[in-house]
């Protein structure tokens, strides 16, 4: 004899839910949140486009570019709302799971305790209802969820299969404030650039906008913005620095050699980005070409005695030398490369540590991670991503390794490296390439402890005639073997 | 009823125009699969779970539907305006040649 489970169909209902499928249904929800971020990222692309006046300007242009930043704000309500969704989705599959289970087991103590003992059954079944009954406001909440877009979903209850949504997009946009004074949100906790480029894809335009004209100097630093963004927040602390009297003399010097840097790649039509301008830190990161769509990027990271102000022109032109190279290689490839002096190099060998490696190693790394994370989450194509570091620039990149987490690159390219510590494999990179002329004192420097015969990197082509700064020289073979590796036609050994 | 041209200068690349449109386009027919994508998902919901939870669920995500229908609907509208726009501005050109006398050669 069995005793009756209170509420014994409703125990039985739960315990026949198929659960897996709700997960792979909340799955789908999160998938689709994910597309939905990448989509509207691609739709700015296209305002900033036309925004650009490049290929269209006058009324109807800024007409056009209005309404792709009134789409562009109310996409970023609708994701924020379906987020908020998900997570009620999240919840209502959570709660489900532990209802199935508790009432499976429910329905089984009452097969085992057939002597009458149905008590723990009871009690068993009681929790599944609870947790059924949690399941049910989630479900209600990821309909509520959407309420301030103008969805209606309170009466589902009542048996309608559809919510009562916006008819179009006009009725959608009544209920996004979009149209008034936008007011800058509030920058982001310091947080990985994956979590901070996720942060930017959900913001509309004119949020974005409105950041970059409130907060120049910190969306202009922030790894994982989008590097469209960062040059323009970088551009207008330039203007800033440029017309400000008062800065250091050092600063506005450094401020004058970006500036006209800038000012010549533009008027030789090369597109350059600022990527970071920190005046008073004197770091600065200028991109040749389009970080942010660019099919390989290069970062050139220099060695000792380089700073903005002194060297931005020479180091510049290497850069410049890297993606002729690379393009030369494969026509086919955009290239981006960029001057990466997010660090303060040593003056000079006197007194020479590890100090300002360990310093840049962070940074670097950090970089490296927030130019992935901005292009995958703004689905604009992982690039393949080469470091080329010289001379001192190769101990930065020794250090940016043991920074936690795998270093964000595919290849790296050490050119005038002093020995090394470890092994290549040590790098985290799956492909490592040096260039060690004879005729280059440096890679004779200890800075490790490991034999260069046995570092296990593969060498690039070089001549004994080349001296420390020669392997950016178009005279000589390694140039065009690096633009080889920044495009992958060069197979390490 | 004729509109006074607008006094402001205005350039146009209309083959850039056209791909801008073109990506647009595009947009917005990845964004009405994602809703068919999302449409499915909802039926799961009520066949899972049944009763009121599998039920609400399945409305809401309904909604989710209805909502990337009107952003992809939003972003094939602003494809043909600009598409309309690249057309207009070669139609006007080769009426403004055609008046200053150009005959097209033989074909």
């Amino acid at each position: 004899m069995t005793t009756p489970l209170a509420h014994g169909p409703r125990v039985h209902a739960i315990a026949a839910w198929d659960v897996p499928l709700t997960r792979r249904a909340v799955v789908s929800l999160a998938e689709t949140i994910e597309r939905l971020l990448a989509w509207k990222a691609r739709l700015e692309g296209v305002g900033r486009a036309i925004e650009s006046g490049d290929c269209w300007s006058g009324p109807a242009a800024q007409s056009a570019a209005t309404a792709l930043a009134e789409t562009s704000a109310v996409s970023a309500a609708v994701g924020r709302a379906l987020d908020e969704s998900l997570s009620a989705y999240h919840r209502l599959a959570a709660q489900a799971e532990l209802a199935q289970d508790l009432a499976t087991q429910a329905l089984s103590s009452i097969r085992l305790l057939a002597d009458g003992e149905a008590a723990p059954a009871a009690v068993l079944a009681e929790a599944a209802l609870g947790h059924a009954a949690s399941a049910a406001a989630a479900a209600e909440s990821a309909g509520d969820a959407l309420a301030g877009l103008g969805v209606v979903t309170a009466f589902a209850s009542l048996g309608f299969v559809d919510a009562v949504a916006p008819a179009d997009f006009w009725d959608l946009m009544g209920h996004v404030p979009v149209m008034g004074p936008i007011q800058a949100p509030d920058l982001p906790s310091p947080r990985p650039p994956a979590e901070i480029a996720t942060w930017w894809a959900g913001l509309s335009v004119a949020a974005q906008h409105a950041l970059i004209a409130v907060s120049p100097a910190a969306v202009g630093a922030l790894d994982g913005v989008p590097a469209w963004a960062r040059d323009r927040a970088n551009r207008r602390v330039l203007d800033r620095a440029l017309r400000d009297p008062t800065i250091p003399a050092a600063q506005a010097s450094t401020a004058g050699v970006v500036a006209r840097r800038i000012a010549a790649e533009e008027a030789a039509g090369r597109q350059v980005q600022l990527h970071l301008l920190d005046l008073a830190g004197d770091r600065v990161a200028l991109a040749v070409g389009d970080l942010d769509t660019a099919d390989a990027v290069a970062l050139l990271v220099p060695g000792i005695a380089n700073t903005p102000g002194k060297s931005l022109g020479e180091l510049v032109t290497r850069a410049r030398r890297i993606s002729e190279a690379a393009t030369a290689s494969d026509a086919g490839t955009t290239v981006a490369t960029m001057v990466w002096l997010g660090y303060n190099p040593p003056s000079g060998v006197i007194g020479l540590s590890r100090g300002p490696a360990e310093q840049g190693g962070t940074a670097l790394a950090a970089a490296l991670d927030g130019l992935a994370a901005a292009r995958t989450a703004t689905a604009t194509g992982t690039p393949r991503t080469t470091v080329v570091a010289h001379s001192y620039g190769t101990v930065v990149v020794d250090e940016a390794a043991d920074a936690p987490g795998m270093l964000d690159a595919d290849a790296l390219a050490l050119l005038g490296s002093p020995i090394m510590e470890d092994d290549a494999a040590s790098l985290e990179v799956p492909e490592v390439f040096d260039a060690a002329s004879s005729g280059d004192p440096v890679v004779r420097i200890p800075f490790g402890n490991t034999e260069s015969d046995s570092y296990g990197s593969t060498a690039l082509p070089v001549t004994g005639d080349m001296g420390h700064s020669d392997y950016f020289e178009e005279d000589y073979p390694t140039l065009a073997a690096i633009g080889e590796v920044v495009t992958g036609r060069r197979n390490p050994e | 009823m004729s509109h006074p041209l607008p006094t402001t200068s205005f350039t146009v690349r209309p083959d850039e125009v056209e791909a801008l449109a073109a990506e647009l386009g595009t947009l917005a027919s990845e964004l009405a699969d994602d809703a068919d994508w999302t449409r499915s998902a909802a039926a799961s919901f009520p066949v899972a779970l049944g009763g009121h939870e599998g039920w609400n669920a399945g409305v809401a995500a309904n909604a989710w539907v209805r909502l990337q229908e009107i952003l992809a609907a939003r972003a094939g509208a602003l494809a043909g305006t600009l598409s309309a726009a690249a057309a207009a501005y070669r139609a006007e050109d080769a009426a403004l040649a055609g008046r200053s006398g150009h005959r097209p050669g033989p074909r």
